[in-house]
């Protein structure tokens, strides 16, 4: 789960999120999350389950732009996908 | 021109960057399979899409785009004052047909080998991603699309929104090759050619208003924004190609 509360790039502007384990490797696909859309939640890899995850982040545009951002995440939001 | 032609595909130097920049877009792909495990469908896989993890190849590629110019084509003027040769090819051809096609084939060949360096990378995305399932921006809300129509009008056409930014992108390299070669007029010497070409570029690729959200498709920014860094470039382009042609061809050199 990823809500952006301020994104230093604009309040329509994309950033992409996705989870990766302690080795940094990533343990779910990227997703993009703008600041005035509401919370959004995602699916991870099965290997995401029980172990720390970090949430990383960048920016969509391959642009030299760098910006801050600010909001809140949840690893643990019982929300399920059926895939 | 079948001189220069000849000296383009004779140079093993030339010949280097046209391998290199045809294998970054190809690299890209690459790294973008190995990095998410869902695959990306054909559409969002491209390079200039980029939704690989950390830009590695649009960073190398684009953001260093003069360098490859310079090496590519856009010297040959610096290499023609170092031997000589500018002198007696205008004695040949007369300045204004020299200067002209100095121009003439740093565009078509910086438009062509861009051009095809993507279109290769398009055709082998919708081959080697022909069943990929993961789509970024089937994520994008609603909400966000009601205030971006450019971006959901993108969104509901991918093929022909990504090969309009390959033809627009390629223009703009070609035109951007054009202004390099320009600036080698005016500064025959590398050590002042390849420090403005960069200067001049780095400018225009940071901020808010860069150059390359013009290269890539599916971004969040509106039509007018992109529009005004399209005609400021191309202003600032122009302005820099004809006062450098008329300088050249109006002073004495012989």
């Amino acid at each position: 789960m990823v809500n952006v509360t301020e994104s230093g790039e604009g309040n329509t502007a994309i950033t992409q999120y996705w989870l990766e384990n302690a080795g940094g490797t990533n343990v779910s696909d990227a997703f993009p999350v703008a600041e005035i859309e509401n919370t959004k939640y995602f699916p991870a890899y099965d290997n995401a389950s029980q172990t720390d995850v970090y949430l990383t982040a960048q920016n969509n545009n391959y642009t030299s732009d760098t910006y801050g951002v600010t909001g809140y995440w949840d690893e643990e939001t019982g929300v399920f996908y059926s895939h | 021109m079948k001189f220069y032609f000849h000296r383009l595909l004779t140079n093993k130097k030339s010949i280097f960057i046209i391998i290199i920049m045809l294998l970054y877009p190809i690299i890209d792909l690459i790294l973008l399979n190995n990095q998410w495990r869902g695959k990306f469908v054909p559409s969002q896989s491209l390079f200039l899409v980029g939704n690989s993890e950390g830009h590695m190849m649009q960073i190398l590629f684009l953001w260093f785009l003069p360098i490859y110019l310079l090496i590519m084509v856009c010297e040959n003027y610096i290499q023609d004052v170092e031997t000589g040769e500018n002198k007696i090819l205008i004695l040949k051809l007369g300045k204004k047909k020299y200067f002209g096609s100095n121009l003439f084939i740093s565009f078509i060949s910086s438009f062509a080998v861009f051009f095809l360096s993507l279109l290769l990378n398009f055709i082998i995305s919708f081959i080697i991603n022909k069943d990929g399932t993961h789509n970024p921006s089937a994520y994008i809300s609603q909400q966000l699309l009601e205030v971006r129509p450019m971006l959901a009008y993108q969104l509901s056409h991918p093929v022909i929104t990504n090969l309009v930014f390959i033809l627009i992108s390629s223009l703009l390299v070609g035109i951007l090759a054009l202004t390099i070669t320009s600036i080698c007029f005016i500064f025959p010497s590398r050590k002042y050619a390849y420090f403005l070409s960069f200067i001049l570029w780095f400018l225009l690729i940071m901020g808010s208003s860069s150059i390359l959200l013009i290269f890539q498709p599916f971004t969040e920014y509106p039509f007018k924004h992109l529009l005004k860094i399209i005609l400021q470039t191309i202003i600032l382009f122009s302005i820099i190609i004809c006062s450098s042609y008329f300088y050249k061809v109006k002073t004495d050199e012989i």
